[in-house]
């Protein structure tokens, strides 16, 4: 059984403007998305900045109100604060913040600061306390003086240990990682994930790991999950890397992934692997249209029809035979209209290296993007939007 | 392209030494460098290896009263080590283009963007207040910014931080500087938007001709965008040469020891790599011998070279010390890998 199952999650912020500061508008951070994490897995959410990761994570720890949509802990729903007392939840998920310096309180010796979660959660005489404590620095693989100091006498690296040593201090089911180790040199952000990945083994403890760097993901996580602006697209499901491997090799040719991929070069072996450029720009300088399909901005193909009909299309949000294709093909645990977009791209991309471009322009003049083959029927909806485009 | 009119910056034997007391401790010590026209050319190394230190003295921004700089930065006729500060401003903005990593630190937040952008146009150009309107409006939109009527009236803390980042890079090559050094420009910002930046980079080195330094922690970066790499240890460069000669035969320990830390695409469960140690501070740091020698302790101490030097593996291709030649990681086995540094050579 999941550990936690998140269903329709949304979370929304008001704009609030005019004279009596009313709610004029919503901004949709999180809306609609739905995924589950099992017992001492790593599930990696990614996706650019502004996509609503960080919010889902918050929301998932109780920092974020939920506008609708339920988080399941062991059956029940946590989204009301006195559910999450009642389940002891509070103690069962911790957080591990992005910004190190910032989440730890300067005024508070680190002892102070991983014993926190302790005095809250856990009866501890003073002694039993002092001894967690060592044995927390220990795990982190801090030395014990470290306890009578204070934040800033430490560096990125060791304060980002210090972070996860308080949040391993009440022995969670679940670490909610928002991007750990994206403010880190490359050699202590390698410290940091062995560390990670070695106190998972050791406690079997699931994270729910956020970040925008594909490769620490990689590296980290089983399943995959990409978060857009929307919500969440895709999420590759009970199968391993070998399937969202694609993502690097690029033959899943999903726009938003390639956009998170900034190099193509990234090393294949140790130390002398082939280290190639990759051979065309993907990403131009240009900026997303607001309410627009924005994968289109990454797409190396000038605007069509096809393009152009995204932008209209938006407002349709996800149509309803999305759900039923998420039944019936399991592994797909949700979508909306933009996978529809990406399914749009990939097939043309398909085209792409199937269609000859030549005999294809050849026998249509005027065009300049080669028509998806008929392939994979199983998706009526895009079909006809193509037909309607073409 | 070995030409000698092409190098556009010639940096030999620069030493930047901070004062604490009444010593001054090396933060760059003995680094020669050559910047060539059209190229990028990137510094590498971990944080606290003198990357930012080099780059602030090229544009000379340290305190004559706490810093001592030695050594020759060759710019045309100039030596800009020996230049006072009013002499030294004819050329920050000129003819060097400095982008900082922090752009909400480094734009003013009482200041319009345009202002900001045309205060370098005052003091360079003699442009009227329309043409330097003009001007400003038109590096807005040559940045990719949308909008930038509207843009150049706002204030900084109304722009994301990729516009603000954009910003700080029109204002660096608001007089078309040959010259242009950008501190960690993508490492505050998301990768999509680090992928922009980095194109009109690139985009702008192409109109201009100039040259870039770039300095980066970031190996993606490095091999997307550069020409000539230098990797940075404890103040000194460790291995220079291009691109694909660093990152394809990767000599010096050190380079092999941070590629090999990246995570990887092929590899699932292992372990990342983790180079034991940190980088010495300067108070420690040792004067003579190889500087990397304390990380690699495994390595015997006469595989290194007592004063390092560089050595030419291939041509352009610089690596320091000897340790090199014999480096094997801990784990590896030797036998094997004296095998691949003897292929290699």
């Amino acid at each position: 059984m999941a550990l936690i199952e998140i269903r329709d999650l949304k979370v929304h912020y008001p704009i609030r403007s005019g004279f009596w500061n009313r709610v004029t508008d919503r901004v949709l951070a999180v809306d609609g998305i739905n995924f589950d994490i099992e017992p001492g897995e790593t599930y990696g959410l990614i996706g650019e900045s502004g996509s609503g990761k960080s919010t889902t994570g918050k929301a998932i720890v109780g920092l974020e109100k939920v506008t609708s949509g339920q988080i399941l802990y062991e059956g029940q729903d946590i989204t009301k604060a006195q559910t999450r007392r009642n389940l002891r939840y509070n103690k069962d998920v911790q957080m591990i913040f992005q910004d190190s310096l910032s989440s730890l309180n300067p005024r508070k010796r680190i002892a102070d600061i991983i014993a926190e979660p302790i005095r809250n959660f856990e009866n501890m005489s003073a002694t039993e306390e002092q001894h967690r404590i060592k044995e927390l620095l220990d795990i982190v693989g801090m030395p014990q003086d470290a306890m009578y100091k204070y934040p800033f006498e430490f560096s990125g690296g060791q304060r980002q240990r210090i972070g996860v040593a308080r949040a391993v201090a009440t022995n969670p089911k679940l670490i909610v990682a928002d991007e750990p180790v994206s403010a880190l040199d490359l050699s202590v952000q390698a410290q940091v994930l062995n560390f990670m990945k070695r106190i998972q083994q050791e406690y079997n403890i699931a994270y729910l790991f956020i970040s925008h760097d594909l490769g620490v993901v990689r590296h980290m996580c089983k399943n995959l999950a990409s978060c857009t602006a929307v919500g969440l697209l895709k999420s590759v499901r009970g199968r391993t890397f070998t399937g969202t491997h694609n993502i690097f090799t690029r033959s899943v040719c999903y726009p938003p992934f390639r956009r998170l991929i900034p190099m193509n070069a990234r090393p294949t072996a140790n130390t002398g692997g082939p280290w190639r450029r990759s051979s065309s720009r993907r990403s131009r300088v240009t900026t997303v249209p607001t309410g627009g399909c924005w994968t289109c901005n990454s797409c190396p193909r000038p605007i069509t029809l096809r393009c152009l009909m995204r932008l209209w299309r938006p407002t349709r949000g996800a149509s309803s035979n999305v759900e039923d294709n998420s039944q019936t093909r399991p592994g797909h645990d949700s979508a909306n209209f933009l996978v529809e977009c990406d399914y749009l791209h990939s097939r043309q991309d398909d085209a792409r290296r199937s269609t000859n471009r030549r005999d294809y322009a050849a026998d249509r003049p005027g065009t300049n993007c080669p028509p998806a083959p008929r392939v994979r029927a199983e998706r009526p909806v895009v079909d006809s939007v193509l037909a309607l485009a073409d | 392209m070995e030409e000698k009119d092409d190098v556009l910056l010639d940096i030999q034997h620069l030493h930047t030494a901070f004062r604490n007391g009444d010593d001054y401790f090396d933060a760059v010590n003995d680094v020669s460098l050559e910047l060539h026209r059209d190229e990028v050319l990137a510094i590498v190394g971990e944080s606290g290896c003198g990357k930012s230190t080099l780059a602030t003295s090229i544009i000379g921004l340290h305190d004559p009263h706490n810093t001592r700089v030695t050594g020759t930065i060759q710019y045309n006729t100039y030596n800009l080590v020996d230049l006072n500060e009013k002499l030294y401003n004819q050329f920050r903005g000129k003819d060097i283009g400095m982008i900082f990593q922090d752009p909400l630190a480094a734009l003013n937040p009482l200041m319009r963007i345009c202002d900001q952008i045309a205060e370098t146009l005052v003091y360079h150009t003699d442009m009227n207040k329309d043409e330097r309107q003009q001007r400003v409006l038109e590096l807005l939109d040559q940045v990719g910014i949308p909008e930038p009527k509207r843009v150049a009236r706002q204030y900084p803390h109304e722009l994301s931080g990729g516009m603000r980042q954009r910003v700080v890079i029109a204002i660096a090559i608001a007089c078309k500087p040959p010259i242009i050094i950008a501190d960690e420009p993508t490492t505050a910002l998301d990768v999509t938007i680090q992928a922009q930046i980095l194109d009109l980079l690139a985009n702008i080195q192409k109109e201009s001709h100039s040259g870039i330094i770039l300095i980066t922690h970031d190996l993606g970066v490095v091999a997307e965008v550069a020409d000539r790499v230098a990797v940075m240890y404890a103040g000194q460069i460790v291995e220079q040469g291009t691109v694909g000669d660093v990152f394809n035969h990767p000599q010096h320990p050190y380079t092999r020891s941070l590629l090999r830390s990246m995570p990887q695409a092929d590899s699932e469960d292992d372990e990342l790599h983790v180079i034991q140690g940190t980088v010495p501070d300067l108070k420690h740091m040792q004067i003579d011998g190889c500087r990397f020698a304390q990380r690699i302790p495994w390595i015997p101490a006469s595989a290194h070279e007592e004063h390092p030097s560089m050595h030419e593996v291939a041509p352009g291709h610089l690596v320091q010390c000897t340790c090199y030649r014999t480096f094997h990681f801990e784990d590896d086995d030797v036998v094997a890998a004296g095998g691949v540094a003897n292929g290699t050579n």
